[in-house]
């Protein structure tokens, strides 16, 4: 049993304490993937939030088909989905990014990062999520899916319609940057 | 042409962004409140009763003449129904 089977067991047997630990194991890749939706710090920690909050409602409906974590970035991705959609993905901040700056002037792979990252804020949804989940989460195909709830050759079609459309929005702002 | 692996390098990168340090126990005092914990979905439970009632239903249509196993087939859902409501209940 891993250590999330066993505090799962646990809280479902009475033991609310033990999510605490399941908190400190996860918080930081949550409000990781919540910055990767919104750059606003604090929007982010309460996207985070509000997903502990849902998992913890949820718990007992896992049925350890699949990995724990996986289970969990799907209730935080569903989370943060539907905080996008009453609010506009705000422009990130985490870097003190310059909205001028274009990728050939970057001056370090931290900067050239957080343009990347704001330029996948801004795609369609349905191309932001997978390219987000695949990537930051680095996860294979198949926990794309499972995570997404999508078919596998939906989320490979859409990963490489995502990068075209990244490299293409990338590549204006770049040209854009030459001007 | 951008390099497409400059692209996936940056989708890769993390940052070192962390919730504040109060953000476990904002978390925590939430879920306290929301105390008792979340009850298992009686999965096991559920599926035997659906046997169950399979079974039931199965054995009375070999058993019985077609009137008397009508009679016994609502008997039958209505027992289920009566489980199902009570999962629902567990839940809520």
């Amino acid at each position: 049993m891993t250590s999330d089977e066993e505090d799962v067991a646990a809280i479902l047997g009475g033991d609310a304490d033990r999510f605490e630990r399941i908190v400190g194991r996860y918080k930081g890749p949550l409000m990781q993937l919540a910055m990767r939706f919104t750059g606003d710090r604090s929007t982010a920690e309460e996207m985070a939030h509000v997903a502990f909050v849902s998992c913890y409602r949820a718990l007992g409906t896992w049925r350890r088909k699949s990995a724990f974590s996986t289970w969990l970035f799907s209730i935080a991705l569903n989370v943060y989905r539907s905080h996008l959609r009453r609010a506009q993905p705000s422009i990130p901040l985490d870097e003190e990014l310059q909205s001028e700056t274009s990728l050939e002037e970057t001056i370090s792979e931290q900067q050239e990062a957080a343009i990347v990252r704001r330029a996948v804020a801004f795609l369609p949804a349905k191309y932001r999520d997978p390219l987000v989940t695949f990537y930051f989460l680095d996860a294979d195909l198949a926990e794309t899916a499972a995570i997404l709830r999508l078919p596998e050759s939906t989320v490979k079609t859409r990963l490489r319609r995502g990068r075209h459309l990244l490299a293409q929005r990338l590549e204006r702002q770049l040209s854009r940057g030459k001007r | 042409m951008i390099d497409p692996e400059r692209i996936e390098a940056a989708l890769r990168r993390r940052s070192d962004v962390e919730p504040s340090p109060f953000f476990e126990r904002r978390v925590m005092n939430e879920i306290r409140a929301e105390a008792p914990a979340p009850l298992a979905f009686p999965w096991r439970h559920l599926a035997a009763a659906v046997m169950a009632g399979a079974v039931a239903v199965t054995l009375g249509a070999r058993l019985f003449p077609a009137d008397s196993f009508a009679a016994a087939a609502l008997l039958v859902c209505a027992a289920s129904l009566a489980a199902v409501e009570r999962v629902v209940s567990l839940r809520a």
